[in-house]
């Protein structure tokens, strides 16, 4: 119980971020922590990193998901729906782990495959920051998105993704 | 009394021509024969010359196919034996990490007594008593009752953390013979300019693709150093926004970024900073953990080329 007194790990602080070790050993550098200080982490620290990186709390709690025979479909349009919906559009952009936090793991590991598929095919675009990988919806092909989230077309690589 | 002398005769003279002639046609002949051995005898020893010229210039070209052969020998060579050491190594790691765990747990102890021997001891019964029997029923409180009691909760909380910190100031350090182990790393620059770098370290991959199962410890660090002093590497260098990979490699935790757009001095930011990072890090030196940063051809970190057509020959 003394555990919950004390700051925590790098593990964690992971944990309570809701991001891996790694990506809490970048956000620090971002922030310009001094590099020989300890792995250990305050609250207020950690509230920090948060912020700075953009890290938000799951999407997915009162998310609803659309009607569809395949489960992994209904997840890759839940989320393409979540960013058109939050507004992450163009230069609007948002961590692209914030798309999956709070998923079970197998969830978390397709949607970063269909997302990944989704940018290679200009669907959605990635940006890489100092704090993180980031994405949003493709100005131009906001259309295209949002029948993806309906469910009215998929791309060729999600289909092939669907098959594997 | 004068001798007249007889003047030769056309038949006699025409004889002598005669003989010359066919003197002089021997003579020919026997030296064109000479001369004709000796060509020919030239022209075998040419014949044979140019037959030790090809056996030669045959023989150089296996000693240059053997040369390429030693190169690709010694990258196989130098990949193989890259990876048992580390793989070595992590065994090692995995020791000190365990004792590193012994050394935490026998830290907390202490903290336990120590708070318990102290003038806090009151204030952790009540946290303790908080935490047990108060917490689960705040919600059934009303507002004005709970945020008294939270706030009083929180003040001893605060107090609690104080002391805990000063007593878990420092990292955990544990009686035991320095180990050094080494993590390998190489920048790939086939035309010249960085364009890739690889990191390898003497942990399990498990470091990061079992991160929520796995207790953290001393590779939990070893690896979490490295992507440190990789991100002060982008942070100096270049490039900017870069994205480290991770992966696992015969076992072992590997990274790679991609360095299109860095610097040229990356390689030298980087070694500068491992060796810094690495040094620097307390909960290694807690540890007795050494961790030397070696660069290394690239090649080495490479899996090896597998011939295509061995491969269907084999599956045929």
């Amino acid at each position: 119980m003394l555990d919950e007194l004390q700051s925590l790990g790098l593990v964690g602080a992971a944990r309570a971020l809701g991001v891996d070790p790694f990506e809490v050993m970048r956000l620090r550098v971002a922030a310009g922590h001094a590099s020989d200080a300890e792995l250990r982490f305050t609250q207020e620290e950690i509230d920090t990193l948060r912020t700075l990186g953009g890290i938000e709390g799951s999407w997915w709690e009162s998310v609803e998901l659309p009607e569809d025979a395949n489960p992994l479909r209904q997840r890759v349009r839940a989320a393409v729906d979540q960013l058109i919906k939050r507004g992450r559009i163009g230069e609007t952009r948002t961590r692209m782990d914030n798309v999956w936090r709070g998923l079970p793991y197998a969830d978390q590991e397709f949607l970063q495959q269909a997302l990944s598929t989704l940018a290679d095919e200009g669907v959605l675009q990635l940006a890489s920051a100092p704090t993180g990988l980031e994405i949003s919806v493709a100005t131009d092909a906001l259309p295209r998105a949002a029948s993806l989230a309906q469910g009215e077309i998929d791309t060729d690589g999600l289909t092939a993704l669907y098959q594997v | 009394m004068s001798t007249a002398t007889a003047a030769p005769s056309v038949a006699g003279i025409l004889e002598d021509v005669a003989k010359w002639r066919a003197d002089e046609e021997t003579r020919q002949k026997a030296e064109l024969v000479e001369v004709d051995q000796e060509i020919s005898s030239l022209e075998q020893a040419i014949a044979n010359l140019q037959q030790q010229l090809e056996a030669l210039a045959k023989f150089r070209d296996e000693l240059v196919a053997k040369g390429a052969e030693v190169e690709n020998q010694e990258i196989s060579k130098g990949y193989t034996a890259v990876f048992d050491a580390l793989r070595a190594q992590s065994e090692t790691l995995g020791n000190r990490e365990s004792a590193v765990v012994e050394a935490q747990k026998v830290r907390e102890a202490a903290l336990s007594a120590a708070l318990a021997e102290s003038d806090v001891a009151p204030l952790v019964q009540e946290y303790q008593q908080f935490r047990e029997h108060v917490e689960p029923t705040l919600a059934n409180l009303p507002d004005s009752y709970r945020g008294v009691v939270q706030s009083h909760h929180n003040s001893i909380m605060a107090k609690l953390q104080d002391r805990i910190a000063t007593h878990t100031a420092g990292p955990v350090t544990v009686e035991a013979d320095d180990v050094e182990v080494d993590m390998v790393f190489a920048v790939d620059a086939p035309e010249g300019t960085p364009e890739l770098a690889i990191l390898v370290l003497p942990v399990t991959e498990e470091v990061h693709s079992g991160w929520l199962e796995r207790a953290e410890g001393v590779q939990t660090w070893v690896a979490a150093r490295a992507m440190q002093a990789l991100y002060e590497t982008f942070k100096a260098s270049g490039p900017l926004g870069a994205q480290a990979m991770c992966g696992g490699h015969q076992g072992l935790l590997a990274i790679e970024a991609d360095l299109v757009g860095a610097g040229d001095d990356i390689e030298k930011v980087l070694e500068e900073r491992l060796s810094a990072v690495f040094q620097a890090a307390p909960e290694l030196g807690g540890g007795k953990v050494r961790v030397v940063p070696r660069k290394v051809p690239v090649d080495y970190l490479l899996p090896p080329e597998t011939d295509d057509s061995e491969t269907e020959a084999a599956d045929a």
